[in-house]
């Protein structure tokens, strides 16, 4: 393209310039771009502009070194990605490890962390169903009231509680864990970068520390953790419960399924999701090619025109 | 084509019927593409229950 307006241009000069008349036909002219879009704007504009150009990379540069700055901190051991059999595009959670992981959170972690968002109700079909869940309930006492005298009394526990809490509340949670606080577990696998990866990682990952690292008295070593001191003791080690359903309770076993039951928690609807997603696809599969065939046929009259031109005679 | 114009003149051909056809036509639709969804979604993911239910909800448990 260069080559063919160089010619072009050569051609011009060595026309005689302006000795002779004009080619006929369009002016052939050296071609010329316009580098700048900039050149028909006031000068209020560009000073605008501008501004804004430089407020924008100046934003950017600032989130970037923020964000850097941030992730200089943290030295810690990442999580590897374990094969969680809901890992797949298509692929539910595994009930039957929600089932177990719900025994391993009741037996094990309420002693410490609270559910909050999660009331008995919400087993039912998913782990338990509506008998089962309606005994598991019974077995918590709730203090419900006033009655009419004013004092508030205590009941069975119905479908509609949630999960009673360990303590009445953060401080007494904090009393009783060296100043730590155990998190609410209901939504701990989207808190935690690496999700479900980082809670196992964490509950299997605890080790002696290596020489010449000191842990207070009430700590405990964790690569994972992000500081590697955690509160929270080894909470299971093999045989910590046995399952109902005789599956062997190995460490690994238990740290799974609670796990399981902790990402069904934070995502309720991940079943659903995919489910919905799968059908999404396949109404797409079926849709597209019929509305493709619907545009063909609409224009196949347009395609298909011819257009003559008689010269008048 | 005795069968086709036959169909068409029943199902298609007068408006009242064409509207009828859409209506429970999307009604039988829905229903045959949700179970047929609903069972392929639970059959990809049969591993997941033992393959005694839905993988979806729990079956009653003996113990
Ligand atoms: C003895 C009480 C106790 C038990 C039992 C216990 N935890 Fe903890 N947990 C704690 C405390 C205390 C912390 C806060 C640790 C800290 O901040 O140093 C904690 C923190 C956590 C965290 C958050 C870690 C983070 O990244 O901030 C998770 C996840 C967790 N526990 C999961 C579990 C699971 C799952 C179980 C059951 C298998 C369990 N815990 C059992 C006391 C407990």
């Amino acid at each position: 393209m260069a080559a063919l307006s160089a010619a072009r241009c050569l051609v011009l000069r060595t026309r005689g310039g302006s000795l002779l008349p004009p080619p006929p036909g369009p002016r052939l002219r050296p071609p010329q771009a316009s580098m700048s879009s900039l050149s028909g704007m006031s000068r209020g504009r560009k000073v605008a502009l501008s501004a804004l150009g430089v407020l924008a990379a100046g934003g950017a540069g600032l989130a970037l070194a923020l964000h850097t700055a941030v992730s200089a901190s943290d030295l810690l051991l990442h999580p590897p990605s374990y094969a969680w059999s809901h890992n797949g595009l298509l692929a539910s959670l595994d009930h039957d490890s929600i089932r177990r992981g719900y025994q391993v959170y009741k037996q094990v972690c309420a002693a410490c962390h609270s559910m909050e968002y999660l009331a008995f109700r919400n087993l039912i079909g998913v782990s338990h169903t509506e008998a089962e869940a309606k005994a598991l309930a019974e077995e918590v006492e709730v203090v419900d009231g006033p009655d009419e005298n004013g004092e508030m009394f205590t009941r069975p526990g119905k479908l509609s509680d949630y999960f009673p809490k360990p303590y009445p509340n953060p401080e007494a949670a904090r009393a009783a864990n060296n100043g730590a606080l155990p998190p609410d577990l209901s939504y701990i696998i989207s808190a935690r970068h690496g999700g479900e990866d980082y809670v196992f990682s964490l509950l299997t990952g605890y080790c002696d520390p290596p020489t010449g690292v000191v842990m207070r008295e009430e700590l405990h070593y964790n690569p994972y953790f992000p500081g590697q001191a955690i509160t929270m003791a080894p909470p299971i080690y093999n045989e910590v419960l046995e399952f109902e359903d005789g599956t062997p309770a190995t460490m690994s076993q238990i740290a799974k399924d609670v796990c399981t039951f902790l990402r069904w928690a934070a995502e309720p609807e991940h079943d659903h999701r995919k489910r919905m997603g799968m059908k999404m696809l396949i109404m797409v599969g079926l849709l597209v090619p019929l509305i493709y065939y619907l545009k063909r046929h609409r224009w196949s009259v347009l395609k298909s025109r011819k257009i003559a031109y008689r010269p008048p005679k | 084509m005795p069968l086709r114009s036959r169909l068409y003149s029943v199902f298609f051909r007068r408006t009242s019927a064409f509207a009828l056809t859409i209506a429970l036509g999307a009604v039988v639709f829905e229903r045959a593409f949700d179970q047929g969804a609903d069972a392929f979604y639970e059959r990809l993911n049969r591993g997941e229950n033992c393959g005694n239910t839905s993988s979806t909800s729990m079956r009653p448990k003996k113990n």
